[in-house]
């Protein structure tokens, strides 16, 4: 199966290549209705419905045409449905519109080349239980920094000049040289204030005397010195909270900081793991999760509450059982490479649901696992890359103008 | 769904159209706002539903009696509402997200919404128009303008010959 792209198709094409389970939805007989209740349409199949008769679509109120809309993808509203009618425009228009479709929509997984920046990024995500994989549709400026509820960062090629871009709409605007000027002791994150509804921008320094006077500062000498030194590394944003982890190998502490009230704490790790044991980090879209490695092919499993700061632990993924039919899929699907197949976790889809691991380095073969139903289940991402970094991304209607 | 204990409670729903229903009282509370009459003691006789006729009224109870009748499972809870709404077409649906509006039934509105987006998401502007039976209100020049801005997306879209 080829890499699917995610495309606009206007021409109602009954089959949409970026659909991993293609369904008949092009049919125009649905007015046949297999109810015992008399059907008014006198079971015509080619009738189209008279605009003018009992209800339509059109004639909802305006909430439940709200409601209706804020189950398309960002992207369908961006380049098609906003474009119906004027009232349409307007309702996907609004703050509150952009907000709640944000909130409602999935997190899925972006996908991004390790060994080659500027290679486009893709996305991974799991809409009324399919996989959808797909490719921004237009040329993203530099390299892929930092992502955040639908909003990326990067820099462009020669790395001086940071944009924010939000993929969904192709809309993007760099930002002004005093923030976005490079310093080998500074980075840029973003994060989603949601009860505020803003986006701000943090960035954290490693040398005091270098922070520019124009910024809100958060102070963190309250943190311990372990603490403080997590800040040097990539953080995960998750639903208005920036975490502050190490990776791989764990540290015994992550530090939070609430984007919303703009104060920074650490938390203990519920269990002392040592350094030696691997730990992951990963967003399910709500939540901070921590996998440890405890064999091979399981894993103890915690998931974080941001609000106050309290572990608590889940039942164990434990795949040891299934390692024989996990190993022969891997082995079997990859292009190239003998190396030994070790699974690595590196996200999750469809709220939390279902944990993503890649099939070993060099690969691409990345396996499904439902935590709830236990169903194991594969996608390949398709592109020459010897190695991919994954990432939680969400897409969102946010405008940039 | 038989009843273990006594005879089941049994309410009467009455559609705009004069359409009697007799439906299972544990059914029935699905639609909050039918459950707030029941507590409220005032499902004793027939209940008034101004705002859904019978045929509409007569797919929501279908769908009451079917998605109570499965236990908490939510898996399969998804699967009849995906069955029970595959072969609705678009009128029907309209009517049912109004219905489940006036009945307060969270879970039906959000499957219907989903199905209606479903639906949408595949097809064209005009498509959408046209069996949606919403009119274009754009002036020729915004439609225009609407086209110029939207072209990007069509631009740098990889051809997907090779799949």
């Amino acid at each position: 199966m080829g890499n699917s792209l995610r495309h606009y198709p206007n021409d109602g094409s009954p089959s949409d290549p970026w659909q991993i389970t293609p369904e008949k939805t092009d049919r125009r007989d649905e007015s046949i209705v297999q109810t015992p209740i008399a059907d008014t349409e006198e079971g015509n199949s080619e009738i189209y419905y008279d605009s003018g008769s009992s209800t339509n679509i059109a004639s909802l109120p305006d909430e439940m045409v709200f409601e209706i809309l804020l189950h398309l993808s960002a992207e369908h509203i961006y380049s098609e449905a906003r474009f119906v009618c004027q009232k349409w425009y307007d309702t996907t228009n609004t703050r509150n519109f952009i907000h709640e479709h944000l909130r409602r929509s999935t997190p899925g997984l972006v996908i991004k080349c390790g060994n080659d920046p500027m290679k486009q990024p893709i996305t991974v995500s799991m809409r009324r239980g399919r996989i959808e994989i797909s490719k921004f549709s237009y040329e993203l400026k530099g390299f892929y920094w930092y992502g955040c509820d639908g909003l990326f960062l990067h820099r462009d090629s020669s790395g001086s000049v940071l944009y924010i871009t939000n993929p969904a709409t192709n809309r993007h605007f760099a930002l002004p040289e005093s923030v976005s000027s490079t310093s080998p002791y500074s980075c840029s994150f973003l994060a989603y204030a949601s009860t505020s509804m803003a986006y701000k921008l943090v960035q954290t320094y490693n040398c005091p005397d270098k922070i520019p006077i124009s910024r809100r500062l958060v102070h963190t000498q309250h943190l311990s010195t372990a603490a403080r030194q997590l800040l040097k590394y990539i953080p995960l944003t998750i639903e208005g909270f920036i975490h502050w982890t190490k990776k791989p190998q764990g540290t015994d502490r992550v530090v939070t900081l609430n984007v919303e009230t703009e104060v920074i704490t650490e938390t203990r790790l519920p269990v002392d793991y040592g350094s030696e044991r691997l730990m992951y980090y990963l967003s399910t879209g709500a939540s901070l999760t921590l996998l440890v490695e405890c064999s091979e092919f399981s894993w103890g499993f915690w998931n974080l509450k941001s609000e106050t700061g309290e572990w608590a632990q889940l039942p164990d993924i434990d795949l040891e059982s299934r390692k024989g039919k996990l190993v022969n899929f891997v082995s079997e699907n990859r292009r190239r490479c003998s190396c030994p197949v070790n699974l690595r976790p590196v996200g999750w889809l469809n709220h939390g649901e279902v944990l993503v691991l890649h099939g070993s380095r060099f690969s691409g073969v990345c396996v499904l696992y439902n935590v709830r139903t236990q169903a194991i289940d594969f996608f390949m991402l398709d592109y020459e890359c010897i190695t991919h970094m994954f990432d939680s991304h969400r897409s969102s209607l946010v405008s940039l103008d | 769904m038989a009843a273990e204990t006594g005879t089941p409670t049994t309410l009467t729903l009455k559609s705009n159209d004069d359409e009697l229903f007799s439906v299972a009282e544990s059914a029935a509370i699905l639609s909050v706002t039918i459950r707030n009459m029941v507590e409220d003691g005032c499902a004793g006789g027939v209940i008034p539903l101004d705002n859904v006729d019978g045929k509409t009224l007569a797919s929501v109870i279908t769908y009451m009696n079917g998605i109570s009748a499965i236990p908490a499972d939510e898996e399969k809870k998804k699967s009849y509402r995906d069955k029970f709404l595959s072969d609705k077409d678009f009128e029907t649906l309209a009517d049912m997200v109004l219905a489940a509006n006036y009945l307060n039934m969270s879970c039906l509105m959000d499957a219907v919404s989903a199905k209606i987006a479903q639906v949408m998401e595949k097809k064209s502007v005009g498509w959408v128009r046209r069996k949606f039976g919403i009119e274009n209100d754009y002036t020729p020049e915004e439609e225009a303008a609407v086209k110029e801005e939207h072209k990007w997306t069509f631009e740098g879209v990889e051809t997907d010959d090779d799949n």
